[in-house]
């Protein structure tokens, strides 16, 4: 075996540093085999596209605008069979959790979940990357492609949809539960 | 109003990977491993970067690949003439699994599209106004696909009543009042219709039956087929076998032609929806499925993720595009002169790292749509179905996703993905517009004087009109 060439090297050192943030990225969206696979598929694209792959830091931000992209198509290209899939899993006793509720049980979080789903895709993906992911806004603008301060106005906004989207999901159930509780503790 | 910091909280704790630590080892492990085996696959493969050049010249195989199809399209065309002047259409016979014999072939390359009255950039999108009880009356409601025809419009999709779900089918006299038809019945009782297109006794739409009776996850009951001379009073057949389900149709061949994926013999338990398949019909009502041949259509297990997702008339006479039948990474173009002998494109064919998810004849011949890994919509063209181009990716940087449907519209074409629709005069050159408010557009049919299309806003089923001014 011949010694690793400059491209094998450095796509070796960006695996290595980055293979769990990306794998992290793909199963925060996704089920544990679309994850895989798109994680997979990401450092594929990485490999091919080796030269133009930011230094630094930057290279992250790449392989997550690649990953998205390898999600955004994954869900696009087997929309039919995630389709009938949920409607099967509806009617299978039990249903299985959807992908992304797979560790996440509470109401509560089933609830915003769901309310984020109803967001358009790009303020779904702003509010990931700010509290999921804890990118800076400016890496996320770069990501995204446009300012620091139109990363804040976005988030802003859809922090406020996803708001409208859960009092209209949870019909008050579970907030005014909480009002409930709180009041509860407040008089005894 | 809940306020941002209370979201903020409440997110950051619905986070399934809060930190990197919580990445689970065995699942994080597989990960590694299939990282690992595709880069040495692709280590091992030629590089394919995006290309905007054709293909070099074909391998020696793909050239007997030609030349055979090339003879067999001469002898199906001499066929055909032969059989069009001797079997009369319009006889019903049984689903069956045995070659049909064409009735009035309808496939020919088509003719040069005269333009239209009117450029589509002028276009102005509105949406029509929101009904709860026809766009929404379960909060199941999906329109997927949308065609001219009835009394004017036709949308099918999903619907959903309690603990049942149900196709579904939406018209209209002028694509702003809409009825949504009673369902939950038969014939309207099935799971999803897919696709509808004008044609065999008015109409013929098509898609997957529900089977409750059916073992956990193999509660597909088959691909199915609608038929409606008016829109209105509809009639289903199962067509597809257990294991099936039909995507799009087409009309052309020896009427109609249905794409989608099917097991490998029909009837065969034990594998799913594996193959790409095809289903030919002289009027809509009755219907044959193409013979399997597993190096046309694939013969690896696997479930729905190999399929014909669309075909046109076009190039030799019609042209379907999918999942690769032989790796799931890859997609794949099929061609037939009759609906009824078809040839699998070269993969090779096809440059750029890239997948085909709806085709159309327009540009210089065939225009594909679709996606890839690193800029997200893709187009290609062809002038004869066999060869074809990738138009610069440069040109869909803005991109947000993959392009999912394409149209054309006398001489200019229109693609639509997500909330992005793009448009060319070509097929070479493409210009992005936006339509505000949509989430999604899932279908549009061309009109006399603009478009319309079927989608999803603010969570729920939509349509959109465009006209001039």
């Amino acid at each position: 075996m011949g010694n690793p060439t400059t491209s094998e090297r450095r796509y070796q050192c960006l695996f290595d540093r980055h293979c769990r943030e990306v794998y992290a990225y793909c199963r925060r969206r996704t089920d544990e085999a679309t994850a895989a696979d798109a994680a997979a598929e990401t450092f594929t694209v990485a490999w091919r596209r080796i030269d133009d792959i930011p230094e630094g830091e930057a290279a992250l931000g790449w392989l997550y605008a690649v990953a998205r992209r390898v999600l955004a198509n994954e869900y696009r290209r087997t929309r039919r069979s995630r389709r009938l899939l949920t409607r099967l899993r509806r009617n299978d006793p039990p249903p299985d959790p959807t992908p992304e509720v797979v560790v996440v049980h509470r109401e509560r979080d089933r609830t915003l979940l769901a309310a984020i789903c109803r967001l358009r895709p790009e303020d779904q993906e702003v509010l990931r990357l700010a509290w999921w992911e804890e990118l800076p806004h400016a890496e996320i603008a770069t990501l995204l492609g446009c300012s620091p301060q139109a990363v804040s106005q976005r988030i802003h906004r859809a922090a406020r949809r996803v708001a409208r989207e859960f009092e209209r999901l949870d019909h008050g159930h579970i907030v005014a539960g909480t009002h409930r509780q709180v009041r509860g503790g407040e008089t005894t | 109003m809940i306020d941002e910091a209370t979201i903020e909280r409440w997110m950051r704790d619905a986070n399934p990977i809060p930190t990197l630590d919580d990445v689970d080892a065995d699942e994080f492990a597989r990960f590694v491993a299939t990282a690992r085996t595709r880069r040495a696959t692709v280590m091992q493969a030629p590089t394919q970067h995006p290309t905007t050049t054709s293909p070099a010249t074909p391998p020696t195989t793909r050239r007997r690949k030609a030349w055979a199809f090339a003879a067999a399209f001469i002898v199906a065309m001499a066929a055909i003439g032969i059989a069009a002047l001797a079997i009369r259409s319009g006889e019903n016979t049984p689903v069956t699994d045995e070659p049909m014999a064409p009735g009035t072939v309808t496939t020919a390359p088509p003719t040069t599209p005269a333009p239209t009255a009117f450029d589509v950039r002028s276009l102005t999108w509105s949406r029509v106004p929101h009904d709860e009880a026809v766009f929404n009356p379960t909060g199941e409601e999906a329109m997927l696909a949308v065609t001219v025809g009835g009394q004017g419009f036709v949308a099918v999709g999903e619907s959903g009543v309690v603990e049942e779900d149900d196709s579904a089918v939406w018209v209209s006299e002028d694509g702003i009042s809409w009825t949504l038809l009673p369902n939950g019945e038969p014939p309207l009782d099935g799971m999803f219709m897919w696709d509808v297109t004008a044609g065999g006794p008015g109409l013929v739409a098509v898609g997957v039956e529900f089977d409750p009776d059916g073992p956990d996850s193999r509660r597909v009951g088959g691909g199915a087929v609608w038929t409606s001379t008016d829109g209105i009073s509809w009639s289903k057949t199962i067509v597809g076998g257990e294991n099936s389900m039909i995507n799009a149709v087409t009309p052309g061949g020896p009427g109609l032609v249905a794409v989608g994926a099917a097991t490998g013999i029909v009837g065969e338990p034990d594998v799913g929806m594996s193959r790409a398949a095809v289903w030919t019909s002289v009027d809509g009502i009755s219907w044959t499925r193409v013979p399997h041949d597993p190096e046309v259509f694939g013969d690896v297990e696997g479930v729905w993720t190999r399929s014909m997702t669309a075909v046109t008339v076009g190039g030799p006479g019609l042209v379907a595009v999918g999942g690769n039948p032989h790796d799931v990474r890859e997609q794949a173009v099929w061609m037939s002169p009759d609906g009824l002998t078809w040839t699998l494109v070269p993969p090779t064919a096809i440059p750029g790292d890239g997948f085909l998810e709806d085709v159309v004849a327009g540009g210089p011949g065939l225009v594909a749509v679709g996606g890839n890994n690193y800029v997200g919509a893709a187009v290609w063209t062809s002038p004869d179905g066999f060869t074809w181009t990738q138009v610069p990716p440069s040109q869909f940087t803005t991109s947000e996703g993959p392009l999912q449907s394409v149209i054309s519209v006398g001489t200019q074409l229109v693609a639509f993905g997500g909330a992005e629709w793009w448009t060319s005069d070509d097929g070479m050159t493409w210009t992005q517009a936006e339509i505000p408010g949509v989430e999604g557009i899932n279908s549009v049919a061309a009109t006399e004087d603009g478009l319309i299309a079927v989608g999803k806003a603010d969570g729920v089923a939509a349509v959109w009109i465009a006209t001039q001014g």
